[in-house]
């Protein structure tokens, strides 16, 4: 049986506030807002059960939980509530499909051209919109799977020697998907003197699990990683990630849905987002300057997993070191797609009015190129704006070695 | 190196001390956890309504002249509440949204229910002495609103304006909205987004447009706009030619959140850094000094350092003062309150008495630089406290809360050196 | 002058039990209640269904008549009750010796109870202290008494029953040691009026001696005060006992959305309904001893009770009297025609009403039975007004309305949703009432302020505690034009002030908070202190 945390919406005291910025909300009225959907209605749902159709809007951007004033945890209040539900309802094929994201890149990248083929495929079933048959949006933009996962190329990479280790939780994302942020990683950090550690052992972190629902599949996710992290710790490792929702699930998420709470807490100290740990380098006087021009003018959108970590935004402190880079801050609200939020063809259409705020602003920036830590936000940042968007690790990296292809 | 500031809590206070620091030259460090209570409390500013009887004051100011050195008023003095008053005008009218009023003189607005209030500097969408020139006062009602009773404020707006000869009458204008079970209800925000949109402004433009006959005057819910701008405002103006005062009720306030906004544009564009969800849990103190204080989320403990720290985490809605059975106490730098142990002598046998209540008036005592004291001895040396954790004041008896968040903020942010 | 067969004063469990059994006797009859239904001591207390189980080894009669009883309303009162179950469970600090007593006696007084192994708590209820030694399952459940008594008083006006609330009894009114009457009045516009009666029933619990003084009768009811703190969320899903000898806060019964934990026992006046900060305090410490974190709840409010026991001996005090029930017939004092009833338990409140009618119905020549166990309260609604329900009703609030309202009534409230889907529009957040309900409720006769409309809905009873739901209210109830909802601001002092009382004594934490907001909202943005005022 999994161990959901109870449920305890004592803190909420009904002030509203939430309502001001949710994404969602804003986008359509058919969403009662995270106030009612968390903490209000978890009381009831204590006593009563009946058909719920706005618990799927919540998109779990967390933006509810920025602006609370009492620390309410709303989205995984209307997480544990959306689990909850599915015990007792079924879930649709998309659910399925779209919560298997590791499942699906391990296989496809594990067979040579498969990767290609599927790309192609997906892209042909999003014209001719087979996806709309299985639940799929059709116009959500769709990742890349890449020739060859993470893992295997970090095999093959050669670090130098360093004193100093750190272990890289990838995630599924930067394995499967776009493994070169990984590479930057690696680069970066190698450049300051620290070696970059990967264990293929570790899995998904779980979260498009938790959005459709499958909080027990998660749980057994979340035992396996954290006991893995918790070693790391112990062994003196700090623990990078370059997903701000992967760091959000495993600091937080962990804690708030299971009892995995000492164990969170005996990794959570040192774990770190990688622009974050490159910042406190540099309050330390051990970041390497040698930054070279990059004459380029960047759009910087800000996700909502990284909002919330209350760390503030070390983009704004490092990439103003690069000479030459000019950043606007897109300051546009949430990227809407929300991982698998905007694949499902209920949401995605609120997921697409969400959007359109930030597109417009990129659209219409001067800057050539978006630049944005979260994986999901920047597929949302490229669909239809004709700029391509990446990690800041990629301009911090192209700094350092412009003569790197 | 310029010297820092940090400023602990992201509400009114939070932001204006930290534009006036900036503005000063400060490297200026906001550390908020959640949204002020400002998206709660309303954009209007109240710097003083009603003495300690209850009775009406007309200035303000001069009212704030008597006031004991107990009184944060007293403290910051008659001259600082002044100033800070006409930055903030100032500041407002840079910012293209520019509030009004004058600090000698309350006005009357209208409320939620169509009584009246005194309040000082209001939002361009709330200015009372529109009322006083109105031929004609037409309560707008949206349908399907929640929160809002367009008839219940024409009854009682009827009442209150006995002397008045002008026509006051009510109606209910009917927006797109999804209306079933599948829906929300639907609030003041949705409203004021939906006006926002150009087809939403021609709906309701064309509605209301019949209404208009002579000097007319709208009441109406706070819907003109979800962002700090006149623009809605002023194409009315052009366009049909007639009068607005918003009156608001239930939060979550968009006259606030509005305000809220200006004050974080304000600021932002002054290179003040805005660290979100940051909660601070305690502080370094030496030799009455602070050195740093700590943040704490879900995995470590994060230390800020700054030569001066501004404390404007809130009173007890904003978890500023942390209330137990029968104690208060401010959790950063651990300032305990001197309260009756007893909860039930914390407060009248009734909620709304015509006294001022005693849980109201319990805070953090200062001496006049608004540093921390404890029977007089001076606990702290370069922390100031401003807001709604300040002693000696019931806000809500007196109607002086964003006022005195406002001047405390000022004078606190004036002093740093 | 009205003229009726029986009169009741007390409109609680007792007097609605009476009133309908008598109206199903085909016995007229008519109640008088000061206050609104249900408002005094029949509302002040856990809203526990007894099994029976907390009695059985001082009380086997008692015991058994609980469980007799809980079957009972289970069955005529489903809408009422939630059918959940008791957990007794045995902590450290409790005597091992008397587990195997109660035992004993729950199997004579014919209680079932299943030995639950600690896994099998645990994961029933997360929450409880895991220093439980051992945990056993008993039929207690949850009951609304609001509910019940508004739905006892729906059944008894099917039969004829009549109800008069807010009216005080200024006198009894006999002639040659015979009572023909009594004279009451209008405790808003002071009118008096008379009833003429062959027999008068005083149900009023602790006011019982009150009563029968102004009949120059002297009767020993001692009101024994029991605070009860309600919690803001079901911390657990069944009720929790302390398996002990009965003490104080020894009981938790999660009630609606809320739990309730009580309670004490003081010797007090009837009117007391205060509750100290020594008593919160005393009881959360016992409390802690079930719930390991219950500092970490949080409390919404609390609110006491008078239980009328009745003692022959006047040096008996509080848990030691006996909640048995006691029907005296004053013929014995020189008065005949007036009985007065008092003790008992909530639990039993039927078959007390149905032994006193037993005794006072041969006496005006009625020889029919008690048919109060059989007849359910109110009807089971059609499944196509629960299936159109559905379709309408926000999430989570058409069940609860139908076990509020009944079928006729939430039939009507159905329909004007499905006329004007606005109608849906959630007054109060918290509980889920719609304004339809809310409507609905407020144009009833027996309905005389918002906190009227409360008692029947649970408007204002969950989280914001009235923060909210009162502007909504009163902006509601205003535009019906009840004669009652004509002045603003008492309007919305009446309600504020009302749940203001239960917040007083716990305002810390984030009651607090609330507070401020309240304060925030009605005294900054609506000015309600200073009504009017434009030109002062």
């Amino acid at each position: 049986m999994t161990l959901i945390k109870t449920e305890n919406p004592d803190q909420c005291i009904s002030c509203n506030i939430c309502l001001t910025a949710c994404p969602v909300a804003k986008a359509t009225l058919r969403y009662r807002g995270p106030k009612l959907t968390g903490p209000a209605l978890s009381r009831l749902r204590k006593l009563v059960d009946d058909e719920d159709n706005m618990l799927k809007y919540c998109s779990n951007c967390k933006n509810c939980e920025r602006v609370c004033p009492s620390g309410t945890p709303i989205a995984s209040l209307n997480m544990k509530a959306r689990a909850n539900y599915f015990k007792t309802h079924k879930h649709d094929l998309a659910d399925h499909i779209l919560s298997n994201n590791e499942f699906i890149g391990k296989t496809l990248t594990k067979i040579p051209f498969l990767p290609m083929i599927a790309n192609q495929t997906m892209h042909i079933g999003q014209k001719l919109k087979a996806l709309d048959i299985v639940g799929l949006s059709s116009k959500a933009p769709l990742p890349q799977y890449a020739k060859e996962d993470f893992y295997s190329i970090y095999k093959k990479y050669q670090q130098p020697a360093c004193e100093k280790k750190v272990l890289f939780y990838p995630g599924c994302y930067v394995n499967y998907n776009e493994p070169q942020i990984g590479i930057d990683l690696i680069k970066v950090f190698n450049h300051q003197g620290i070696e970059v550690v990967v264990d293929p052992n570790f899995k998904c972190c779980g979260s498009p699990l938790i959005s459709t629902g499958f909080l027990d599949k998660v749980e057994n996710l979340a035992k396996h990683n954290t006991k893995l992290l918790k070693s790391y710790a112990e062994k003196g490792f700090d623990i990078i990630t370059t997903c701000t929702t992967c760091a959000l699930i495993l600091k937080q998420e962990y804690r708030e849905l299971f009892n995995l709470d000492e164990t969170v807490k005996s990794y959570a100290p040192r774990l770190y987002d990688a622009l974050e740990y490159l910042c406190l380098l540099d309050e330390e006087g051990k970041l390497k300057q040698d930054f070279k021009p990059l004459d380029q003018e960047v759009i910087y959108h800000t996700p909502c997993h990284l909002k919330v970590q209350g760390y503030g935004r070390p983009v704004f402190k490092l990439l103003p070191k690069i000479p030459g880079l000019s950043i606007e801050d897109a300051n546009a609200g949430c990227c809407g797609l929300s991982g698998v939020y905007g694949y499902k063809k209920e949401t995605s259409k609120i997921a697409r009015i969400v959007g359109s705020e930030l597109k417009a602003k990129i659209r219409n920036s001067k800057a050539s190129l978006g630049i944005c830590e979260c994986n999901i936000c920047r597929l949302q940042m490229q669909n239809g704006t004709g700029k391509k968007a990446v990690h800041p690790l990629r301009l911090i990296c192209k700094s350092y070695f412009p003569s790197d292809k | 190196m310029s010297k820092s500031v940090v400023i602990i809590g992201g509400g009114i206070s939070g932001l204006f001390a930290a534009c006036i620091c900036a503005k000063r030259g400060f490297k200026t460090t906001v550390l908020s956890y959640g949204q002020g209570a400002l998206a709660a409390a309303g954009g209007i500013i109240d710097v003083f309504g009603y003495d300690e009887k209850g009775k009406l004051i007309h200035d303000p100011l001069e009212h704030i002249n008597s006031l004991p050195s107990s009184h944060p008023y007293g403290k910051i003095g008659a001259e600082n509440v002044e100033a800070a008053l006409n930055t903030f005008l100032k500041l407002s009218a840079e910012a293209k949204y520019p509030y009004k009023g004058d600090v000698h003189k309350n006005q009357m607005v209208p409320t939620g229910i169509g009584t009246f209030k005194p309040t000082c500097l209001t939002p361009p969408t709330i200015d009372g002495d529109l009322i006083n020139h109105a031929d004609r006062i037409v309560v707008l009602g949206f349908k399907g609103l929640k929160d809002y009773f367009a008839d219940l404020i024409c009854e009682n707006l009827r009442r209150n304006l006995p002397k008045s000869s002008c026509e006051i009458l009510s109606t209910e204008i009917l927006l797109n909205f999804e209306s079933s079970s599948a829906c929300r209800d639907i609030s003041a925000l949705d409203i004021a987004r939906k006006l926002d949109t150009h087809v939403g402004y021609l709906n309701f433009r064309e509605q209301i447009k019949s209404y208009v006959k002579g000097k007319t005057l709208f009441i109406l819910p706070p819907v003109l706009s979800a962002s700090p701008s006149t623009d809605l405002l002023d194409l009315l103006d052009i366009e049909i030619n007639a009068k607005f005062i918003e009156v608001s009720a239930m939060p979550p306030s968009v006259t606030g959140y509005r305000t809220e906004l200006m004050l974080k544009n304000i600021a932002e564009k002054l290179g003040v850094e805005i660290i979100e969800k940051a909660h601070v849990f305690a502080s370094e103190v030496k030799d009455k000094h602070c050195s740093y204080v700590m943040t704490q989320g879900f995995d470590r403990i994060r230390k800020y350092s700054a030569d001066h720290f501004i404390l404007a985490s809130g009173g007890v809605f904003g978890n500023g003062l942390v209330t137990q059975m029968g104690r208060m106490y401010e959790p950063i730098f651990n300032i305990e309150i001197d309260v009756p142990k007893n909860q039930q002598e914390w407060s009248h046998q009734y909620l709304f008495t015509g006294r001022p209540q005693p849980f109201a008036t319990y805070g953090i005592e200062t001496d006049n630089t608004l540093r921390p004291t404890n029977k007089g001895q001076l606990l702290l040396d370069n922390v100031y406290v401003v807001g709604r954790a300040l002693a000696g004041y019931d806000f809500c008896f007196e109607k002086s809360g964003n006022g005195v968040a406002i001047c405390s903020a000022y004078h606190a942010a004036s002093l740093l050196e | 002058m009205l003229s009726t067969e029986v009169v009741i004063i007390g409109g609680g469990a007792t007097g609605a039990g009476i009133l309908r059994d008598l109206s199903m006797r085909g016995i007229q009859a008519i109640l008088v209640e000061r206050g609104d239904l249900g408002c005094g001591t029949s509302s002040r207390f856990h809203g526990l269904l007894h099994s029976g189980a907390r009695y059985a080894v001082k009380d086997k009669h008692a015991a058994v008549e609980c469980i007799e009883e809980n079957t009972i309303l289970r069955r005529i009162g489903k809408h009422c009750v939630e059918p959940i179950n008791s957990i007794f469970i045995r902590t450290k600090e409790d005597d091992e010796s008397y587990e195997e007593k109660w035992l004993k006696a729950c199997l004579d007084a014919g209680i079932s109870t299943k030995a639950l192994s600690l896994n099998e708590l645990f994961s029933l209820e997360p929450n409880v202290s895991r220093n439980v030694q051992s945990a056993y399952m008993c039929p207690g459940a949850a009951i609304d008494s609001f509910r019940l008594l508004w739905q006892i008083f729906d059944s008894a006006k099917r039969y004829g029953g009549k109800t008069i609330t807010y009216h005080n009894v200024v006198s009894i009114d006999s002639s040659s040691g015979r009572v023909h009457g009594v004279t009451i009045e209008d405790v808003r516009t002071h009118e008096r009026k008379k009833i003429a009666c062959s027999y008068l029933i005083s149900a009023a619990g602790p006011w019982c001696g009150e009563i029968a003084a102004k009949a120059g009768l002297s009767l020993k009811v001692i009101p024994s005060k029991g605070s009860l703190i309600a919690f803001n969320h079901r911390i657990c899903h069944n009720v929790i006992h302390r398996l002990h000898k009965p003490a104080d806060a020894d009981i938790f019964v999660p009630h609606g959305t809320v739990t309730i934990l009580g309670t004490t026992s003081i010797n007090s006046s009837p009117d007391d309904n205060s509750t100290s900060q020594e008593e919160v305090k005393s009881m959360l410490e016992i409390g802690k001893a079930t719930f390991e974190n219950i500092y970490d709840y949080r409390i919404l409010r609390v609110f006491a009770g008078c239980r009328p026991l009745y003692s022959a001996d006047e040096n008996v005090s509080g848990r030691n009297a006996s909640r048995d029930f006691v029907a005296i017939d004053h013929e014995k004092d020189g008065l005949s025609g007036f009985m007065s009833v008092c003790g008992g338990k909530f639990t039993t409140h039927r078959l007390m009403a149905q032994k006193v009618c037993d005794i006072v119905a041969p006496k005006l020549g009625c020889q029919k039975h008690c048919q109060t166990a059989e007849i359910p309260l109110i009807e089971e609604p059609s499944s196509d007004l629960i299936n159109r329900a559905k379709k309408v009703f926000p999430s989570y609030s058409s069940r609860l309305c139908q076990d509020r309202q009944g079928p006729e009534r939430f039939a009507k409230i159905l329909s004007n949703i499905e006329q004007n889907p606005n109608q849906g529009e959630l007054i109060c957040e918290c509980e889920n009432v719609t304004k339809a309900e809310i409507e609905s409720v407020a144009l009833e006769p027996t309905t005389h302020s918002i906190s009227d409309v409360r008692r029947r809905t649970r408007l204002g009873m969950g989280t914001c505690q009235g923060t909210f739901c009162t502007y909504r209210a009163v902006g509601t109830v205003k535009r019906l034009k009840c004669d009652w909802a004509e002045d603003t601001s008492s309007l919305f002092k009446e309600f504020l002030e009302a749940r203001w009382k239960g917040i007083r004594p716990v305002m810390w934490g984030n009651q607090m908070r609330d507070v401020e907001l309240a304060r925030g909202i009605y005294e900054v943005s609506l000015n309600i202190n200073h009504e009017g005022e434009k030109d002062e």
